[in-house]
């Protein structure tokens, strides 16, 4: 049980300074915008022209003419109190507005990634059953068309087909499961096939190992050994690669929750960007890292299940 | 019927890019039951090879031919799912290299008891207790911690050892050991021929060894072959093929011994791809004859054993 703990305590502490990256190119990016906040801020109502001393003085009460380090620790300070600002647009708490859409980004990913794992996993498997097999052959091209199709060209075949043609499912909103089939399909093909290919290379890699010819030599049915021997030992690369690829959802969710229309935190950046809402994006930045980062830390912890040297402190 | 595995004619071959691998070039020999047979000879003679093939357990790519009978049975015409029923449960292997040879991800305990619970169709309580049993008679001083270790947590002498408990939880006709002394230290071959001693009391299985390790074969074996590109040069009783060797790849082995003579064989062994005319050792062969290079000789008895020499034809 002591393993446990000084496993996770070690991870955690290992996010600390990721996170504080990932502060730091937030805050960075607010740096370098174009826009002047204390200007942006005077000029909301789109009539008013501040003068220069307007401006200066609104700097100063903003704490803008402090040292960039200055600013970022109380910037910093503020966002551990859960204060990621006010939108420069709808001039609400940046921190209530994720929040509110979070709910939506979320399912939408989770559903994204059960379907790459469940779809993707169970076909890369049968590939290398099936290794160099017609059905092997065809499934990797497959993979390979779909892994070359932009999410985007995707979903607008799938709405013509599934919503214009067939009717069946709604080309837009928010609510239903039946909501998320297309969106979640179209975000997930690519990984899919990426996916199915890994599982592919790293089951056959696994099956040239010694120990499988000693299943073999045991009298088991080939089947059995794949799923007692080969499976386990070919996730790991596999988990490490989904790991890798929540952050391609997790950024490929804006584009498909635009053209879905979902309200969820993609299409609420992709707003932002277009606003110049530069605390919103910063908001944005900061808090898909930290979704990343604790992903991550879930893909840390599955290893630890998966490979009892980890788990059991093996040199 | 007797238990004797036959090996007639066998000739194993690889198909690769560089050409056609003839690894094992025609075979014909009885494995004796109830002795433990060496197969001796160096790296690429094709002892593996043939060990291997009694199981079909060669990769893809090969290509073997003739028979290998056991009890009336083609063990290479057998169908998958037949052989099955004879792996692990009438013949049995012990693969080469401990520390690659289980599964990083299981327990010993597990794999050892887990052809047995198939085979045998036992539940998980039969198969634990007899899985412990199995290791105390390989002297696990504490079988029961050893059997819910993981591989990795177990020394180089002990992996051995469980696997040999895991070739033998199914009380096998045959065992089939590749290399079991490969890439051990000193103290670690010791026990392992130990282990081979008390392998044959436990189980009274018959054992096919196939080794480099010549004072292994010589302190455990009845009868050895010697192979050299896959052919049989030599073959008789333990004791006599290395006290008086004929052939002069034995004579070459046997003086290369770091107790012995400690001298090497000069030369390399051949290319299987493009292997010698006549007979395979004669390029580095010091007693060769002009018949050497053109013919090859057959297997003759010499002083109650074969040998493959012009020497002595």
């Amino acid at each position: 049980m002591n393993d446990i703990l000084f496993y996770l305590v070690k991870k955690l502490l290992l996010i600390i300074p990721v996170l504080l990256g990932i502060t730091i190119a937030a805050f960075i990016l607010g740096v370098i915008s174009p826009s002047d906040p204390a200007a942006v801020l005077l000029n909301m109502d789109g009539v008013s022209t501040p003068s220069a001393q307007e401006i200066a003085n609104k700097r100063h009460e903003l704490g803008l003419d402090r040292p960039f380090i200055v600013q970022y620790l109380s910037w910093l300070l503020q966002i551990l109190h859960g204060d990621l600002g006010v939108s420069y647009i709808t001039q609400r708490p940046i921190w209530d507005e994720l929040m509110l859409r979070l709910p939506v980004t979320i399912s939408l990913a989770s559903f994204t990634l059960l379907l790459v794992i469940f779809t993707a996993i169970p076909m890369g498997v049968f590939m290398a059953y099936k290794n160099n097999s017609k059905s092997d052959f065809v499934l990797r091209t497959a993979a390979l068309i779909i892994t070359s199709i932009p999410a985007f060209w995707l979903a607008i075949l799938f709405m013509w087909i599934f919503s214009e043609e067939l009717h069946l499912l709604p080309t837009s909103g928010y609510g239903t499961v039946v909501h998320l089939i297309m969106p979640s399909f179209a975000l997930a093909a690519g990984t899919i096939g990426t996916l199915m290919r890994l599982q592919r290379a790293a089951l056959l890699e696994v099956l040239e190992q010694h120990f499988i010819l000693t299943a073999k030599a045991k009298g088991l049915p080939f089947p059995m050994i794949i799923w007692k021997h080969g499976l386990l030992n070919s996730l790991i690369p596999v988990i490490t690669l989904l790991g890798n690829y929540f952050g391609a959802i997790i950024s490929g969710s804006a584009v498909i929750e635009s053209i879905f229309s979902l309200p969820g935190l993609g299409s609420y950046v992709l707003e932002a960007i277009r606003g110049r809402d530069y605390p919103a994006i910063q908001g944005y930045v900061i808090f898909t890292g930290l979704v990343f980062v604790l992903f991550n830390f879930l893909v840390d912890i599955s290893y630890f299940l998966l490979n009892p040297k980890i788990r059991l402190g093996g040199k | 019927m007797d238990n004797n595995v036959y090996l007639k004619d066998v000739t194993i071959s690889f198909k690769t890019k560089a050409g056609t691998v003839h690894a094992v070039n025609h075979v014909d020999m009885t494995f004796n039951s109830g002795e433990i047979t060496g197969m001796i000879g160096e790296t690429g003679s094709g002892k593996s090879v043939l060990g291997m093939s009694v199981l079909r357990l060669l990769a893809a790519n090969s290509l073997i031919t003739g028979s290998i009978i056991y009890k009336n049975i083609d063990l290479l015409q057998l169908t998958e799912k037949e052989l099955n029923q004879i792996r692990g449960k009438i013949i049995s292997f012990i693969p080469q290299n401990p520390d690659a040879a289980f599964d990083p991800t299981m327990t010993i305990g597990k794999q050892i008891i887990e052809g047995y619970r198939y085979h045998d169709k036992k539940t998980k309580t039969a198969g634990i207790s007899h899985g412990i049993g199995q290791l105390q008679n390989y002297s696990f001083h504490e079988p029961q911690k050893t059997f819910n270790s993981y591989p990795f947590q177990l020394s180089g002498g002990m992996r051995q050892r469980a696997l040999c408990a895991m070739s033998t939880t199914l009380s096998p006709e045959w065992i089939l050991a590749d290399e079991p002394t490969k890439g051990l230290d000193a103290i670690i071959r010791q026990e392992v021929s130990q282990v081979f001693q008390d392998l044959k009391k436990i189980t009274n299985s018959s054992i096919i060894l196939i080794t480099h390790d010549l004072r292994l074969a010589q302190r455990i074996c009845d009868t050895v072959l010697v192979l050299y590109a896959g052919t049989v040069l030599e073959q008789g009783p333990a004791g006599k093929i290395f006290d008086e060797p004929l052939h002069p790849y034995t004579c070459g082995l046997i003086d290369a011994q770091p107790h012995k003579k400690l001298l090497p064989l000069s030369g390399m062994p051949p290319s299987l791809i493009d292997l010698p005319t006549g007979c395979k050792f004669h390029p580095r062969c010091s007693c060769r004859k002009d018949i050497c290079c053109l013919t090859e000789p057959a297997l003759q008895e010499v002083n109650g054993r074969w040998v493959r020499c012009w020497k002595y034809a």
